[in-house]
């Protein structure tokens, strides 16, 4: 039964993976939209002598909404931070509950940040604060965009401790390893190669 | 109270709970013990203040501007130049990759892709022409940990925002220590190598034409230099300006050496999201836990704890370096400056240091971390580079350069004014 189980977790699991990525790619686009706002920004300031674009502004925003859509991204290449010195010491059975602890801990994370967040998002717009700005934006519209990168987030976060848990109850802690288990120094030394083969 | 915190810290650490999840969980348990307001009730509108920071966007630039000198392979060509110019010294080549970390971290702000770099690069040669492979991989692994000292660097970010403290500022105080440092590792090096030469190896001379020619190669990273740390310095551009800029300027040099494509910039963007969700999420936890520490006042009471005590403001600063290097030891570099900065940086400012030396001291001592076994990172790096041998070569080799770095420590403790001369001058 839990094969099945892990099978089909493992299917959306591929699909959450591929969508990560691609909201990544889409808050990296974000980024390099910041490169030409700023540049814009200060070629407006030295030769006409003022702000063409507000990027202070947009730029802020744009923080906040790119690193929030990559956190899922780094959750499925297991790159967020975890202190693995004692845990690469233990036997994998060991690590598996570890990285399930791991997850847990995670997901009550997620939803209180997703709930905190929800509820400053759904304050701006009920009670319709704008930015302090020339711009006057209605802050809900970043905010927005903010918590549904925090809420995908959340959602991965949730399925993967799923998958982890049946993982955990069947034993199968390749599998484990594979999706969640903190990086090994190979893992780590491969990623470091392959860029620098590059 | 705050030791029952502190334990819990270490607890959840040391079970790899992720370190976001461990500052958030550490700072609702201080808020519960010690505060009167439910603070919890403000957690989103500090969050929302942490991400929306025109300041913080320099990071992902800068991670963009280092991830395109290493995929476009211009990283390579400035090792070759460098070569020529610095291999005749006694250890030879060791220079060679001081020097290249020195200039490539000048313009990216990574340690480890700068040990990884240099390592596919130098290795070989360093093989070829029959080096000991302990220096030569330990000088590796210390070269790259320049990267988070000189300018720009990303740790002196993550530093600045939650200190508080002026990036410029901070850019401006590590010139002097990471050259001083690189110039104090190529010297101890030559010292090494004259003392027992069979730990270098062959010294090459190369032809002045070899040299000349090999300056173009030194171009485009001496111009992002120049773009990103001077138009800062002059005051010019802001650090989120000049990381625009440059990433402008990596774009056109790459392109015009034809070395950019389609794939290159996805590449590029991929590994830029995934290092910015690495570090954000933790700075968001970090900046909640600085929050409640801050509106909670345990940090007063961390001080008056030291100072009743007995402790003065400079056996604070002894502890705080020795726990620096203790933690060193066990704790990767990003996370132990998030972890520990929000509660000992305004101890140590409350007692009448400078918060931009303090800075530069810190991450000196973290660059240590980068370096110190067990959990060193570019130690891997280039352990894994350099591909079979016993690991311990390369922890033998960088010690040499952990004691260079405990020497540079007492002297930025001793004369202030190494660090804090250029941003006097600034003002």
């Amino acid at each position: 039964m839990f094969h099945r189980v892990n099978s089909v977790l493992d299917r959306v699991l591929d699909g959450v993976q591929i969508g990560s990525l691609w909201l990544a790619r889409a808050g990296g686009v974000l980024i390099l939209l910041t490169v030409v706002l700023v540049t814009f920004e200060v070629l407006s300031r030295h030769f006409v002598g003022r702000s063409a674009v507000h990027a202070t502004e947009i730029t802020g925003y744009i923080m906040a909404i790119s690193a929030s859509w990559s956190f899922a991204y780094t959750l499925m290449c297991k790159a967020h931070i975890r202190i693995d010195a004692l845990y690469l010491n233990f036997p994998m059975k060991v690590r598996g509950v570890l990285d399930l602890l791991a997850l847990l801990a995670m997901a009550l994370f997620c939803v209180l940040v997703v709930g905190a967040v929800f509820d400053v998002t759904l304050h701006s717009f009920s009670g319709g604060s704008t930015a302090n700005t020339p711009l006057g934006t209605p802050l809900w519209i970043p905010q927005v965009l903010w918590l549904i990168g925090l809420t995908w987030f959340s959602f991965a976060v949730c399925l993967l401790s799923l998958r982890v848990l049946f993982g955990v109850l069947s034993g199968d802690t390749e599998g484990i390893q594979k999706r969640a288990g903190s990086p090994t120094l190979d893992e780590q030394i491969d990623d470091g190669n392959k860029e620098a083969a590059r | 109270m705050i030791l029952t915190a502190l334990i819990i810290l270490l607890i959840l650490l040391v079970l790899s709970i992720p370190v976001a999840a461990t500052l958030v969980a550490l700072a609702l348990l201080l808020a519960e013990l010690f505060s009167p307001f439910p603070l919890i009730n403000a957690m989103g509108d500090v969050l929302w203040t942490a991400s929306d920071s025109f300041l913080l966007i320099a990071i992902p630039l800068f991670i963009l501007l280092g991830e395109i000198l290493v995929r476009t392979g211009i990283a390579k060509g400035t090792y070759r130049s460098l070569e020529s110019w610095l291999s005749w010294l006694p250890g030879g080549l060791l220079h060679a990759n001081i020097g290249t970390a020195t200039l490539f971290s000048a313009t990216s702000g990574s340690s480890v892709a700068t040990a990884a770099t240099i390592g596919t690069v130098a290795i070989p040669q360093g093989k070829e022409m029959n080096y000991d492979p302990k220096l030569f991989t330990g000088s590796i692994a210390a070269g790259g940990t320049l990267g988070i000292m000189i300018p720009p660097s990303i740790n002196l970010i993550v530093y600045g925002f939650l200190t508080e403290t002026s990036i410029p500022q901070l850019f401006a105080a590590g010139l002097i220590p990471g050259l001083l440092l690189a110039a104090m590792f190529m010297l101890g090096t030559a010292l090494i190598c004259m003392w027992r030469p069979s730990l270098g190896g062959p010294s090459v001379k190369h032809t002045w034409g070899d040299r000349i020619s090999g300056l173009r190669h030194l171009v485009p990273v001496l111009v992002l230099f120049g773009v990103v740390v001077g138009s800062i310095y002059t005051g010019l551009a802001t650090p989120t300006e000049a990381a625009s800029l440059g990433v402008l300027g990596a774009l056109l040099i790459a392109f015009s050496m034809g070395k950019l494509s389609v794939d290159v910039i996805v590449q590029a963007l991929d590994g830029t999201m995934k290092t910015t969700g690495m570090i954000m999420l933790i700075i968001m936890a970090s900046y909640f836990l600085n929050f409640v520490l801050a509106s909670t006042g345990v940090t007063r009471e961390l001080t008056g704890f030291l100072e009743s005590a007995g402790m003065g403001p400079y056996s604070t600063l002894m502890l705080a370096i020795l726990i620096y290097i203790v933690l060193g030891f066990f704790i990767e570099t990003l996370s132990l400056m998030v972890i520990t900065i929000p509660i000992v940086a305004p101890v140590i400012i409350g007692m009448g240091f400078d918060p931009v030396w303090f800075g530069i001291l810190l991450i000196l001592l973290i660059e240590m971390a980068l370096i110190t076994p067990p959990v060193g990172l570019n130690l891997y790096v280039v352990q894994g580079v350099r591909q079979g041998g016993p690991f311990s070569d390369v922890m033998m080799g960088a010690l040499p350069y952990v004691g260079i770095m405990l020497v540079m420590a007492i002297v930025l403790v001793i004369f202030p004014s190494v660090a804090m001369y250029l941003p006097n001058l600034l003002n």
